[in-house]
């Protein structure tokens, strides 16, 4: 098992296009490492450079001490598992898992013997005598996985695994993923898209767009206290909320005032705003779905006034789709709230949860 | 949704369809019947399609004359050597070409396309002071070479092409199964490939077998004629015997035959292999 040290890492094509852009990132051993962004921000790029089959421009990827700039993919005892699962068509489910160790002249029993083992954690054993296209897409990605597993390697990289499944199984392969990586207790850096996936599955997640990082943390840092508007709005369902705002002073207190709507800001993040110099300037205000309240509000606050637009049920709660003053905004309500299309709401908000960003660089202020 | 054909309509495309396969496939009927006659029947005043009566003896006399089973021998050797090397080399070629990455690339493909689309018949000088200079006048070698400096072009973009349709990922995860690009190659690419294989392998093979030009040239010894030089020696001056010559034809035509009724279903499928990504 090893610990990952990727640094100062860039990849630049044809010398113009910047795909990766000097990322510095230490995975600890056994950590289960999500990579999470928007297309093309440079996510599987990052893992195709640890696997060795893209050429790193510049810096330098430490596997445990070793550098591994040079290193053939096959040297570098990693395993992957792809997209599009990448198995032998012409090959059986037992062949294609076997393939990696009949390449190392691995004895054959012992060969025998780690794909039963794997075949048997994954449930597939009666898959060993068929071929690729005889599986569904459940099936082909247990035995890409199951590929993975029998090689025993330092790191499992896997690039979106979950992403040509149907929702219903993904829900399914995610927990067995978990479940795996307890069990086998090693590194792994898994690539997604999908914010929900790293949520759930990361010990850490890293958010990166156009190829650099934009915040690193735990799943629930992330969560609480995105580092900039960019993260704010890519982790949670539904986005966070971000309308523009003005920062003034009022006598002794600071208000944050909206196109329609006002609030005393409290005491510890007035002091943050007037050191940092934000008074008389407009910010980017952050609120999150479940920290609007709506009606009436235990604190003193003029609310901001929304027209309801949509409704989405999702059984367990409403998403409201609001229109108001300053913008779109959503809320989640209980699914027994009375709620009707262009209907006019007041909607207060939970300050001990709202967050602000810079208007100009979109970093975090307070 | 899908409108029923008039009945016309049905009727004109088959009688199209007749007519087509009747232009393509009666000289091969008549070539066919020619060679199972006796000479006094080839050539009559009232012609006929079929044999009065049908004889073996042309195909008995064609391995008596001369040396046409020592022709068809070199042939089958130049025709099974180009092929093999040709798909040896533009499979390398091919590979390298589509998942290396290597100074030039871009100058190679271009070249290869350039190559693809030259004239065989302006190589043949060139190509013969070459074999000249070489001491490989009149070997089989020679004609090995003058091959596969037109097969491989070919060879070389219809692998490309076909290679370029496989996922990448595939390469990637066999080489990171502990692959060298050589056994990805052998182990993974080329037993999925087998219709453009069997495509190149036709192509050459046949490009072997009967190319007149080149054979005509470099090959100066009844020893080391080919079939298609050696059909031409039963032309006469004053006199051709034309149940022999159909039944040389015929003769020189069943290997490929045969080569063809056993790979066709891979051969089809190699036709159109890259008509549509994904």
């Amino acid at each position: 098992m090893a610990k990952l040290v990727l640094e100062n890492l860039s990849k630049i094509y044809d010398h113009k296009v910047v795909a990766v852009k000097n990322v510095n990132l230490v995975i600890e051993d056994r950590e289960f490492l999500v990579l999470v962004g928007p297309s093309g921000c440079g996510k599987s790029t990052i893992l195709r450079m640890i696997a060795g089959i893209e050429e790193i421009t510049e810096g330098n990827i430490f596997i445990g001490e070793t550098k591994v700039n040079d290193v053939q993919p096959k040297d570098r005892d990693i395993a992957m598992v792809f997209q599009n699962y990448a198995l032998y068509p012409h090959m059986t489910v037992y062949e294609n898992m076997a393939f990696a160790l009949k390449m190392k002249k691995t004895p054959k029993e012992e060969i025998q013997k780690r794909v039963l083992a794997s075949a048997n954690i994954l449930g597939i054993e009666d898959l060993l005598k068929r071929k690729p296209k005889q599986l569904s897409g459940g099936q082909r990605q247990r035995v890409a996985l199951g590929r993975a597993i029998v090689r025993k390697p330092q790191v499992f990289l896997m690039d979106e695994p979950l992403s040509n499944l149907d929702a219903k199984l993904r829900v399914q392969m995610r927990t067995e993923i978990c479940r795996l990586y307890r069990k086998l207790n090693t590194t792994v850096v898994y690539v997604t898209h999908d914010q929900t996936e790293a949520m759930t599955m990361g010990s850490q997640i890293v958010v990166l767009k156009d190829g650099e990082i934009q915040q690193a943390d735990t799943p629930q840092n992330i969560y609480k206290y995105p580092a900039n508007t960019f993260v704010a709005s890519f982790i949670g369902i539904p986005p966070m909320n971000l309308i523009e705002a003005l920062i003034s002073e009022k006598g002794n207190k600071i208000l944050l005032s909206f196109a329609q709507g006002s609030f005393i800001v409290p005491s510890a993040k007035a002091e943050q705003l007037k050191a940092q110099g934000y008074i008389g300037k407009k910010v980017v205000f952050g609120i999150r779905a479940e920290d609007i309240v709506l009606f009436e509000s235990p604190i003193e606050m003029e609310p901001v006034i929304g027209e309801v637009e949509v409704i989405e049920n999702l059984g367990a709660e409403l998403n409201i789709h609001f229109t108001t003053a300053s913008g779109e905004m959503i809320t989640k309500v209980h699914p027994g709230v009375k709620i009707e299309p262009e209907q006019k709401i007041k909607l207060f908000f939970d300050l001990n949860n709202i967050h602000l960003f810079d208007k100009q660089t979109g970093k975090r202020i307070v | 949704m899908k409108h029923k054909k008039p009945f016309w309509k049905t009727v004109l495309h088959f009688l199209v369809l007749c007519a087509v396969t009747f232009i393509v496939i009666f000289p091969l009927v008549i070539t066919l019947f020619t060679s199972l006659k006796p000479p006094n029947e080839v050539i009559t005043a009232t012609p006929t399609l079929l044999p009065h009566d049908f004889t073996l003896e042309n195909y008995i006399k064609l391995f008596k004359v001369r040396n046409f089973p020592q022709y068809m021998l070199n042939s089958l050797v130049v025709a099974s050597f180009t092929a093999v090397l040709s798909l040896l080399i533009s499979s390398l070629g091919a590979c390298a070409i589509v998942w290396m990455k290597f100074p030039g690339k871009r100058v190679v493909i271009n070249t290869v396309l350039a190559a693809y689309m030259f004239p065989q018949i302006l190589l043949i000088i060139p190509l013969f002071i070459m074999c000249y200079c070489l001491n490989l006048i009149d070997t089989k070698f020679s004609l090995v070479l003058a091959y596969l400096s037109f097969s491989l072009p070919f060879s070389v973009w219809m692998l490309k092409t076909f290679f370029e349709s496989i996922p990448k990922e595939l390469m990637e995860a066999a080489l990171m199964d502990g692959c060298s690009y050589w056994q990805a190659l052998t182990k993974i690419i080329l037993p999925i490939s087998l219709s453009s294989i069997t495509t190149v392998l036709i192509f050459s093979f046949v490009l072997g077998w009967s190319e007149y030009l080149f054979a005509v040239n470099l090959i100066t010894t009844d020893a080391n004629r080919t079939i298609a030089v050696g059909l031409q020696t039963l032309l006469g001056y004053y006199r051709t015997d034309f149940a022999l010559l159909t039944a040389a034809s015929i003769t020189m035509s069943l290997p490929v035959f045969c080569l063809f009724v056993m790979v066709q279903k891979y051969f089809i499928k190699g036709l159109t292999v890259g008509a549509v990504k994904g």
